[in-house]
């Protein structure tokens, strides 16, 4: 079995360390993937993000950190798809982070730039994740990187 | 038996060049290579020479007439029927696809399942024409003018149809084989299993693809066969019983056929050039193995009717890889799976039309 290992984490919004991404009823969360999703482990790893979106039907906003992804297979491409459906219906957003140039090109011949934002880095994912969810900083004149803390 | 030549038979060739013509000129509005069908016609007239051979040999020589002997031992006339008529058929379309089939080995003239249906077509017109000129003579000579005529009008519509829907249906099969290394790795990735082709080669100690390829041939001639068969003895209980039923049924038969082959030449799969040209051939821009992770997905998404989703991303990876075939084979087949009422399916014909990846006709 390849390995591959995902976590989930919160991705912290708003005007105080206090404040977590459950705020205002939205949820916004980052999951990191480290390895290759073939088919000795995709059926397996794909049972978390569908238990991830079974919890939050709604309003889920996932950020997808593909850095440590080498290698994906079609049928985690079918999965991703659904994932997109899924948080979609939800009126949710999903957006993936620093994918390699590989996976890169097979998410645009396959279409799914056309619909996921791909962006280069973390910080600019999570601008782009954010940006439409409606969360403003209540300290308007203020520093805004508790916005995109992690 | 060989006939013995009489200035008659350039009359009833005459007569039978008319019907010849018209079904020429049938085929011929779904073709280009128009010289080289003529040329194939033409040699399809010297296809009845095996079997005039084989007539005359059973005639002289009765103890190789292994036909009838295998008759006589069998007491129920149905099934002598059905013998006499699938050795018939067997020889016939044997001979009829022989042609085609040395041919294209000589000089690689099919380079679409379409093509190999089209120069079937015409070598079977070809025989059907020098066989309808010994018929009319036969009939003219020996019963007159008015069984002369209903022959003429039926040997020219149904049995002539006959002819070239047999062999159409051997040509596209053949075509199949042919190209079966694409169409299998196509199929394969939608799906299908290759259960028999497997089995076949584990059998006969070759290759899935051999394996295929033999069974796909004798699948076409096999359906050939049966169907030439069948129409024949038809016509027979005919002339037997008497009962316009059965001429009805022939008729009713061939028609069905015709529209079958038909269909199938619609086929955008069809169309399709299968034949690698390495003078002009693209190289790839994408990776192997992300193309090979596309090319799967293709065939799970295939699989779930999601042909519009394949098409497009079809014609997304031919930008990268142009001469790929098994990705123009399920672009093809996924424009044809779609439901003709499907408005997709009109728009995609226009965004996505014929290209020089597909043959056209003028």
């Amino acid at each position: 079995m390849t390995d591959i290992n995902i976590t989930i984490e919160d991705i912290k919004i708003g005007g105080s360390a206090n404040d977590n991404s459950q705020s205002e009823g939205k949820v916004a969360k980052i999951v990191l993937f480290k390895g290759q999703l073939d088919e000795t482990n995709v059926d397996e790893k794909a049972k978390l993000i569908y238990a991830l979106l079974e919890q939050n039907p709604k309003n889920l906003h996932l950020l997808m950190n593909f850095e440590g992804l080498e290698y994906m297979n079609s049928k985690a491409i079918g999965y991703l798809t659904d994932w997109y459906s899924k948080i979609s219906e939800g009126s949710g957003k999903m957006v993936i982070a620093m994918a390699h140039p590989n996976i890169l090109d097979i998410l645009e011949v396959v279409g799914l730039t056309q619909l996921i934002k791909c962006l280069p880095t973390v910080d600019e994912a999570k601008l782009e994740l954010l940006d439409t969810s409606g969360i403003t900083n209540s300290n308007q004149g203020g520093d805004n990187s508790s916005l995109i803390a992690a | 038996m060989m006939p013995n030549f009489d200035p008659l038979y350039i009359v009833y060739g005459g007569l039978a060049f008319l019907p010849a013509i018209i079904w020429l000129l049938v085929i011929f509005k779904k073709t280009r290579n128009k010289k080289i069908q003529l040329l194939i016609f033409f040699l399809g007239t010297f296809s009845v020479v095996p079997i005039f051979l084989i007539q005359y040999l059973f005639l002289n020589f009765p103890q190789l007439d292994f036909v009838n002997t295998l008759e006589s031992s069998i007491k129920s006339p149905t099934l002598q029927f059905i013998i006499l008529y699938a050795w018939v058929s067997i020889t016939e379309e044997l001979v009829k696809q022989w042609l085609v089939r040395y041919l294209d080995s000589k000089f690689l003239l099919i380079e679409t399942i379409n093509d190999s249906i089209q120069l079937s077509l015409v070598s079977a017109l070809g025989f059907s024409f020098a066989e309808n000129i010994f018929y009319f003579y036969q009939i003219g000579t020996n019963f007159g003018f008015a069984p002369l005529i209903v022959a003429y009008l039926f040997r020219s519509v149904f049995t002539t149809c006959g002819h070239l829907v047999f062999s159409g249906f051997f040509g596209y099969y053949y075509g199949i084989a042919k190209f079966s290394i694409s169409i299998v790795e196509q199929s394969n990735l939608s799906g299908k299993s290759f259960f028999v082709s497997r089995m076949l080669g584990k059998l006969l100690n070759i290759s899935k693809i051999q394996a295929y390829q033999e069974a796909t041939i004798l699948k076409g001639l096999l359906a050939a066969i049966l169907m030439h068969t069948t129409f024949n003895y038809s016509l027979e209980m005919n002339s037997s019983t008497g009962n316009p039923a059965y001429i009805i049924f022939a008729a009713i038969f061939i028609i069905s056929c015709y529209l079958g082959l038909n269909h199938i030449l619609k086929q955008r799969a069809g169309r399709l050039i299968l034949v690698q040209d390495s003078t002009q051939s693209h190289p790839s821009t994408i990776a192997k193995t992300d193309e090979d992770v596309i090319i799967e997905l293709l065939g799970m998404w295939f699989n779930k009717g999601k042909y519009v989703d394949v098409m497009h991303i079809c014609e997304r990876l031919l930008k990268r890889d142009p001469d790929n075939k098994i990705v123009k084979l399920f672009k093809a087949k996924a424009l044809d799976k779609m439901d003709s009422s499907n408005p997709y399916r009109t728009i995609l014909s226009k965004l996505f039309p014929d290209n020089k990846e597909e043959k056209t006709t003028k």
